[in-house]
């Protein structure tokens, strides 16, 4: 047995059951004394190291008093739960995107000869002008439907399909969320992260009371997260539809939960 | 059918994401990098779960998948979970807003010490020593012969020993080795295990 020093380093990390771990035990007690202490000092100082990966991140305090937990977050576990029924499942056999451009561009080489006769050349200027044309015509349309007014966010919260995207910057309709959580940025009370399938959106704005009811009949919690003094909801009318997200900030103050904006956060489709 | 699915994606989501979790923390130092990793590998794992043969390897499956997705982003300059912040959000976030992941780095000496570790030296380590996975387990998760898991496992530890006093450890290094505080660019070189060559195993 080679009980040089480099080995009982890296042995003495290994975890008790380890098999590589077992086998230089079984020869520790035919080495040295001193062999056999410096290993015992390696094992104590494996599982301090063990220790600190494990318990030191959650022991230290950060400026906002929080504890950096390892645990994972509630809002992250929200959005790992959403994931089924939110992301389509990517069947084996499926064309990836680059096989189903390509295929379908062999399709049209096949079918061009055959076809070249019928378009005239005016038909093939005119198609491939007006192509561009509808996809700037498409941008180009007006934005979904926008609300800040309480009154009119009231209104749109009685309608049961909403579909608009208030206060986005760079609204991606079609996008699916999975979740949302309080990002913390100093100097604006309410802020928060919304986490969709593909990309994320950072949504600040001014605290701003709106006094609505909270949503009731029909309406599932769906996400919970809190920050401090902040509680952040979001409520969808039909959890698996993806239809609406609403996010409702509330403040906790002396008498229990405030109200303090209530919007629309995200729509996105099934 | 569908529903039997459903129920393994939340073992996996209940079982697995807490260590996964705190994984992808101590590899990234980053709180909000980790969340986007692990959604990611989630997302990566519910797309692909059909490939999962043995639902025994969850766990290394997973493992495998949140790899790649550091792996992807440590080659990618720009980020796959790229956030799409208006340009005043963008910039308060970087001037006014507390950075969860300076202050975890700041707070938090052993993520210091473990950033400074080369990727090659990290992982062993933390599979073996933070989520006590056997040198054997390591060294397929890795790809890498079981020797290499040793010698790289005996290296990051010379690196730590470098950068973590003595009183973090519980233990004086030995003579010669401790140098407290001291910026290690990259994990000091043992004539026994220098480079990438593999440790014999103790049984040898």
């Amino acid at each position: 047995m080679n009980f040089r020093d480099d080995i009982l380093e890296s042995i003495s990390l290994l975890p008790p059951g380890d098999p590589e771990r077992r086998k230089l035990e079984a020869e520790l007690p035919q080495a040295p004394p001193d062999v056999r202490r410096r290993y015992a000092e390696l094992v104590a100082e494996a599982q301090g190291l063990s220790d600190l990966l494990t318990a030191n991140a959650a022991a230290a305090p950060t400026d906002h008093g929080e504890a950096h937990a390892l645990a994972l977050p509630e809002s992250l576990l929200g959005r790992l739960r959403n994931i089924p029924g939110r992301t389509p499942v990517r069947h084996p056999h499926f064309l990836t995107p680059f096989r189903a451009v390509a295929a379908a561009a062999i399709l049209l080489l096949m079918l061009a000869p055959a076809t070249a006769w019928f378009f005239t050349p005016a038909m093939i200027h005119h198609r491939l002008l007006a192509l561009p044309r509808d996809v700037v015509a498409a941008a180009d349309a007006p934005p979904p439907m926008a609300a800040t007014q309480p009154a009119e966010l009231a209104e749109m919260f009685a309608r049961s399909s909403l579909s608009f995207m208030p206060e986005f910057p760079d609204p991606r309709p079609g996008a699916t969320v999975l979740g949302g959580g309080i990002t913390a940025l100093v100097g604006r009370p309410a802020a928060f992260t919304i986490y969709g399938l593909k990309g994320k959106q950072l949504v600040v704005f001014e605290v701003a009371r709106a006094d609505f009811p909270l949503p009731d009949q029909g309406s599932y919690p769906m996400i919970c997260t809190t920050a401090g003094d902040r509680v952040v909801r979001f409520w969808s009318p039909d959890p698996e539809s993806n239809m609406l997200f609403l996010a409702v900030v509330q403040c906790a103050n002396d008498d229990g939960l405030e109200n303090f904006l209530q919007l629309p956060a995200a729509a996105t489709q099934p | 059918m569908a529903d039997s699915r459903r129920s393994q994606y939340e073992s996996w989501v209940s079982q697995w994401a807490p260590t996964l979790y705190r994984l992808a923390l101590r590899l990234c130092g980053k709180r909000e990098l980790a969340e986007d990793l692990l959604q990611e590998t989630f997302v990566e794992a519910w797309k692909s779960r059909d490939k999962l043969s043995d639902p025994a390897k969850a766990r290394a499956w997973l493992f495998q998948i949140l790899r790649n997705r550091w792996s992807h982003y440590l080659r990618d300059s720009s980020r796959r979970l790229r956030p799409s912040h208006d340009q005043d959000a963008l910039s308060q976030v970087g001037s006014r807003a507390p950075d969860h992941s300076a202050l975890l780095a700041e707070s938090d000496f052993v993520q210091r010490a473990l950033d400074q570790l080369e990727d090659d030296l990290k992982l062993p380590f933390l599979c073996v020593v933070m989520e006590g996975y056997s040198c054997q387990e390591t060294a397929d998760l890795l790809k890498i012969p079981l020797g290499t898991v040793l010698s790289r496992l005996y290296r990051a530890r010379q690196a730590l020993r470098l950068l973590l006093t003595p009183a973090h450890v519980g233990l004086a290094p030995p003579a010669g080795d401790s140098r407290p505080g001291e910026t290690v660019p990259s994990a000091p070189r043992h004539p026994a295990a220098s480079g990438d060559h593999d440790m014999e195993s103790p049984a040898a």
